[in-house]
C-alpha cells in the first residue's frame, strides 16, 4: 500500500520520498508512507492560512449540516479494517467497534457544542448574566492549529477533524506512520461533504530521520495552536524545545512561547472500590474497562479496592479474565478478543511481575505468554502501593489490584501513586456519587461507576476544547 | 555552406527564416568576418539550432578565429603572453581539432603557481577588451570562491545575450502577452536578461523590488495576473543560502501563497540551479510549464529547454544553444581537452562568439556536465546536444591538467 500526503484534497508528495512502514505482527504487510519535506510543509502551510478565509464564511449550522453529510458517508471497507488490524494489532471486532464510535461522534461534537452554547446568527455564543442584551461571541482563534496526532486509535484523526469543522478552523495534522488510510478517508469525506479542502491537511514524515528535524518547527512557528499527543518529554523534545549553535554557544528555542497548546500526555487510569459496592457491576466495569482497547490512553490500569468482598471480586475479575482469554487468537478473525501487542512491552512488563512475584511484592493471579507478540490478560496483586504496576501506563492487556482497608485509604493511595502528573481518569465505584465531589482525587476526569475509556467529547485532560480554540469577543446591544 | 535544414523546421514550428538565410549566405562570402558586424537579432534566430554540426563548425571557426586574435591583442594580460609563448594565433586555427590546442582559461586553476582570479582581483580591468570604445556595463558572477569575476558588456553585447534569451523563451512556450514577474535579482546579469529578452518579446515585465518579501510578491502576482513566474530555487539542504536576489524563492513563494500560484500562474521559469525534484513535481502536480535555461554572467544563454511535448529536452535536459557563444564539454584525452561522447561527463567550456566586451576563449568556470544525446537526437526540431547533471566541479584544477592561460 503507498500514500501520499493529503494537501488541500489532493494527494501530494513533493519530496517524491517515502519510507517503508512494515506491521510489527504481520511480517507481510507492507507499507509505503510519504516522507515529506520542507516543500510539503510549507504548501500545506500555505494551505491552511489561506483556508482560513474561506472558514469566516460557513455559519456553524452550515458546518453542521457538513458533518451530518460526512457522518452518512463514513464506512470501513475490508481493506480499511485490515490496514487498521495489522498496523495496530487490536481484534477487528474492537475496531469495528472504533468505527461505530467515529460515525457517532461526527454529530455528537457539533450537538454538544450547540446545546452547551448558544448558536447566533451562525455563531457560537452565550449570554453574559443571562441578559438577551450581553453576548458573548466565541470566535476560533486567528490561526491554523497543528496537530500531531499517535498510531494507537484510529478515533482520534477523526475526532479532532470534527472539532476543526464544528469550530470552524483550518488545520495540518501530522500523523502516525501507521494510522494513514483511515484518517485520510476520513479527510476525503469531510471534504466531499462540503468544508474547505484546504482546511484539513495530512502530513506524514519519518521523525527518525535527521533531515526533517526542523519541519515540526516550521509548522508550529507557523500555526497559532498545538494539539499534541505525547508523553511531556516526547512532545518537549520533538514539538517545543530547539537547541541552536551559534559562535560556540547553545541557544535553547522554545517555539511554543506565544501558542496556545493543547496537550494529551496523560494515562494510567484507576478504579477506586467503595467498601460496599454492587461487585458484578464493579467487575463488569474493571473488565471492560482494562481489556476493550488496552492501548488507549484510557485504558484502566490500576484497581484500589476497599470493598468488603475484596477476594470475591478478584475472583469474578480473574473469571472474566478466563473467559476472554478463550478468544485469543489472530486479530483478523472475527471472534478473537484479545489482539496483537508490540513484543517488547510483553516480554518486559511479564519478565517483571515475574520477578516483583519471586521478591514476594506482587502475586500473578492471571496472564501467561503464548507468543513473543501475544498473551493473555495479565491480573496482578499487589500489596506495595508504591509498585509500577499501580502507576504506570503499560501498553497492554493488564491491570493491578490493590487491596486497602478502607475508601479513604484507597482514595489517599490513588492519588498518591498518580505522581506528579495526574492520572487521566479516576472512576470511583461507589453508590454515594455526592461523597465523591468533597474528595480531592488527582485526576482530570472523574467518574462514578462509569468505564473509565468513555471518552468526555468537550473535554480532556484539563482542556475544555471550545474554550480553548476560541477567543471571546463582547457584542452588547439595547 | 550552412544550410537551414527544412525537415526540422516543422516540429517545432520554427517559421522559415529568410534573414537568417540571407545571412548565411552573406556570412559565407565574407560580410561578416567582424562577429560585432553581425545584427543581434540574428541571434535571436532559432534556425541556428536546425543546423547541422558541421555548418555550425564552419561559422564558428571563422568567428573564433577573429575572437582568438583579438583577445591576443586586445586583452594581452589574460591571453597574449600565453598565445604567443605557444605560438598561437587566429589564422592557425582551421578547424576544431586546430580550437581544441588552444589552451584552457580555468577560473579556479593555479597551475604553476598562476591564478586567474587573483590577477583578476588586482585589476579587473585585464578582462575589458583595449579596443571598446562606447560605455560598457560590469556584471560580476557569484564570487563564491572570494573574487566574483566581471564580464564588460556593451548595449551591443546586452542586445545580442538579450535577443537569445528571448529565443530561450519563445522555445519554452513564453509569448507575447503574457506577463511575467520576475524575482530574480535585477543587478544580476541573469536579472537583466530576463527583462531584456521580455522585452523583445512583447511581454509585460514585472521585477520584484529588492525589498518586496514572498508576501508582496504573491499579491503582485494576483493584482497583475502574472502568468509567468521567473524565480530561483536552490537545493533544499543549502537553505536559505541559495535564495538569489535577497530573499525570496520559489519555496517562499509556495509558503507564502500556493493558491496564488496555482490560480494565476502558468509557466515556471527557475533558473540559477539545477531544478529539484519537488519543483519538478509541484510543477507535474499542477499541470504547469516548467523550464530552466543555462547561463552564466560570463556567457548567457548557453543551453534552453523546450516546450516539445515529445521532447527529451525537459526539466534538467537541456539543448546546448548554437551562439551567441560556444560550448563544449570536454574532457582531457591524450594531453588534449576533447569532447566526451554521449554518457559522458565532462567540463563545460564555453567561448564568446559574437560580443564586443569582454572575450572570452575556452574559458572553463568549473562547470560540469553529461552529454545525454548527440546532435538531432531530440524529436522536438532542435538539432543540438543536450546535455544535463550540470553542477560545479569541487576541484576542477584536479579534472583539468591542459593549462592555463594567464601570462
Amino acid at each position: 500500500m503507498v500514500f501520499n500526503n493529503l494537501i488541500s484534497g489532493k494527494e501530494l508528495l513533493l519530496s517524491g520520498e517515502r519510507f517503508d512502514v512494515r506491521s510489527k505482527f504481520y511480517d507481510d504487510y507492507l507499507t509505503k508512507v510519504p516522507n515529506s519535506n520542507v516543500f510539503d510543509i510549507k504548501m500545506a502551510i500555505s494551505k491552511a492560512k489561506t483556508a482560513i478565509t474561506e472558514l469566516s464564511e460557513l455559519t456553524f449550522e452550515d458546518r453542521l449540516d457538513i458533518l451530518k453529510k460526512a457522518s452518512r458517508k463514513i464506512f470501513a471497507n475490508s481493506n480499511d479494517l485490515e490496514y487498521a488490524v495489522k498496523m495496530i494489532g487490536m481484534p477487528i471486532s474492537s475496531v469495528e467497534e472504533k468505527i461505530t464510535d467515529i460515525k457517532k461522534i461526527i454529530t455528537t461534537v457539533p450537538e454538544f457544542v450547540a446545546k452547551r452554547f448558544q448558536i447566533t446568527h451562525g455563531k457560537i455564543g452565550s449570554l453574559v448574566f443571562n441578559d438577551p442584551n450581553m453576548l458573548e461571541i466565541l470566535e476560533p482563534l486567528d490561526g491554523f492549529v497543528y496537530i500531531v496526532t499517535p498510531g494507537n486509535d484510529i478515533r482520534i484523526v477523526p475526532f479532532v477533524i470534527f472539532w476543526l469543522v464544528t469550530l470552524g478552523m483550518a488545520g495540518i495534522i501530522k500523523v502516525s506512520k501507521n494510522d494513514l488510510l483511515i484518517s485520510q478517508k476520513i479527510t476525503k469525506t469531510v471534504i466531499d461533504s462540503g468544508y474547505p479542502a484546504s482546511a484539513v491537511n495530512i502530513l506524514c514524515w519519518d521523525t527518525s530521520d535527521e533531515r526533517r528535524d526542523r519541519l515540526n518547527f516550521d509548522i508550529i512557528d507557523a500555526s497559532k495552536v498545538i494539539w499534541a499527543y505525547g508523553d511531556d518529554n516526547t512532545v518537549d523534545n520533538l514539538l517545543r524545545f530547539e537547541h541552536v549553535q551559534n559562535n560556540g554557544f547553545t541557544y535553547k528555542i522554545d517555539h511554543f512561547s506565544d501558542k496556545v497548546v493543547i496537550r494529551h500526555a496523560s494515562g494510567r487510569a484507576a478504579v477506586v472500590c467503595d467498601t460496599n459496592i454492587d461487585i458484578e457491576k464493579a467487575t463488569d466495569i474493571i473488565v471492560s474497562s482494562a481489556l476493550e482497547w488496552p492501548i488507549g490512553c484510557a485504558a484502566l490500569k490500576a484497581v484500589f479496592d476497599s470493598n468488603s468482598k475484596h477476594e470475591d471480586l478478584l475472583n469474578m475479575v480473574k473469571e472474566k479474565f478466563d473467559r476472554v482469554s478463550k478468544y485469543i487468537d489472530d486479530p483478523m478473525k472475527s471472534s478473537t478478543k484479545i489482539g496483537y501487542i508490540d513484543p517488547t512491552i510483553i516480554s518486559h512488563v511479564f519478565q517483571r511481575a515475574r520477578t516483583l512475584e519471586k521478591l514476594g511484592q506482587a502475586e500473578i493471579i492471571h496472564g501467561e505468554t503464548y507468543s513473543d507478540i501475544q498473551a493473555s490478560p495479565l491480573l496482578t496483586v499487589t500489596k506495595d502501593k508504591n509498585s509500577e504496576f499501580l502507576s504506570t501506563e503499560f501498553s497492554l492487556y493488564i491491570t493491578s489490584i490493590k487491596k486497602c482497608e478502607s475508601y479513604d485509604e484507597a482514595i489517599k493511595e490513588v492519588n498518591e501513586t498518580g505522581t506528579r502528573n495526574k492520572r487521566l481518569v479516576i472512576s470511583i465505584l461507589s453508590h454515594h456519587p455526592a461523597d465523591v465531589l468533597k474528595k480531592n482525587l488527582n485526576a482530570h476526569h472523574i467518574k462514578v461507576f462509569r468505564k473509565t475509556t468513555e471518552v468526555d467529547l468537550l473535554f480532556h485532560e484539563g482542556n475544555d476544547y471550545v474554550r480553548k480554540l476560541t477567543l471571546p469577543q463582547i457584542h452588547r446591544s439595547f | 555552406m550552412g544550410r537551414v535544414e527544412e525537415k526540422r523546421e516543422t516540429i517545432m514550428n520554427i517559421p522559415s527564416d529568410e534573414k537568417f538565410k540571407s545571412f548565411i549566405e552573406e556570412f559565407h562570402i565574407g560580410k561578416y568576418n567582424n562577429p560585432s558586424s553581425i545584427p543581434p537579432e540574428i541571434w535571436g534566430s532559432k534556425a541556428w539550432e536546425t543546423l547541422n554540426k558541421k555548418s555550425v563548425e564552419e561559422i564558428f571557426i571563422q568567428l573564433i578565429r577573429f575572437n582568438i586574435e583579438r583577445a591576443k591583442r586586445t586583452m594581452p594580460i589574460v591571453y597574449g603572453k600565453v598565445y604567443d609563448d605557444k605560438d598561437l594565433s587566429g589564422d592557425k586555427v582551421n578547424t576544431l581539432e586546430d580550437f581544441w590546442d588552444i589552451p584552457l582559461l580555468v577560473k579556479d586553476a593555479t597551475i604553476n603557481g598562476i591564478s586567474f582570479r587573483e590577477k583578476v582581483k588586482e585589476n579587473p580591468f585585464i578582462l575589458l577588451p583595449n579596443d571598446v570604445k562606447s560605455g560598457t556595463y560590469v556584471y560580476k558572477s557569484g564570487g563564491t570562491k572570494g573574487v566574483a569575476t566581471p564580464t564588460f558588456l556593451t548595449n551591443f553585447d546586452i542586445e545580442v545575450e538579450g535577443t537569445s534569451v528571448k529565443k530561450c523563451f519563445e522555445y519554452m512556450g513564453i509569448k507575447q502577452g503574457d506577463t511575467i514577474l520576475s524575482t530574480y535579482n535585477p543587478t544580476h546579469k541573469g536579472g537583466e536578461m530576463i527583462k531584456v529578452a521580455a522585452n523583445k518579446l512583447g511581454a509585460t515585465f514585472i521585477p520584484r523590488r529588492m525589498n518586496d518579501t514572498s508576501e508582496e510578491v504573491i499579491n503582485t502576482i494576483n493584482m497583475y495576473n502574472a502568468n509567468v513566474l521567473s524565480t530561483v530555487q536552490g537545493p533544499l539542504e543549502e537553505g536559505d543560502k541559495t535564495k538569489k536576489g535577497g530573499g525570496v524563492d520559489f519555496l517562499s513563494l509556495v509558503e507564502a501563497g500556493q493558491h496564488v500560484l496555482e490560480e494565476k500562474v502558468d509557466k515556471l521559469f527557475i533558473t540559477g540551479y539545477k531544478l529539484i525534484p519537488e519543483v519538478i513535481t509541484w510543477a507535474e502536480s499542477f499541470n504547469k510549464s516548467l523550464t530552466t535555461a543555462l547561463g552564466s554572467s560570463e556567457a548567457l544563454p548557453q543551453a534552453t529547454n523546450t516546450n516539445f511535448p515529445d521532447g527529451l529536452c525537459k526539466f534538467n535536459f537541456l539543448h546546448i544553444l548554437n551562439g551567441p557563444h560556444f560550448v563544449e564539454v570536454l574532457k582531457l584525452e591524450s594531453g588534449a581537452m576533447v569532447p566526451v561522447k554521449k554518457g559522458e561527463e565532462g567540463i563545460l567550456v564555453y567561448t564568446t562568439l559574437a560580443r564586443e566586451g569582454t572575450l572570452y576563449i575556452r574559458y572553463s568556470p568549473g562547470d560540469i556536465a553529461k552529454v545525454i544525446t548527440n546532435e538531432g537526437e531530440c524529436k522536438c526540431g532542435l538539432n543540438t546536444k543536450i546535455i544535463s547533471d550540470i553542477g560545479r566541479a569541487d576541484t576542477p584544477q584536479d579534472v583539468i591538467t591542459a593549462g592555463c592561460c594567464i601570462g
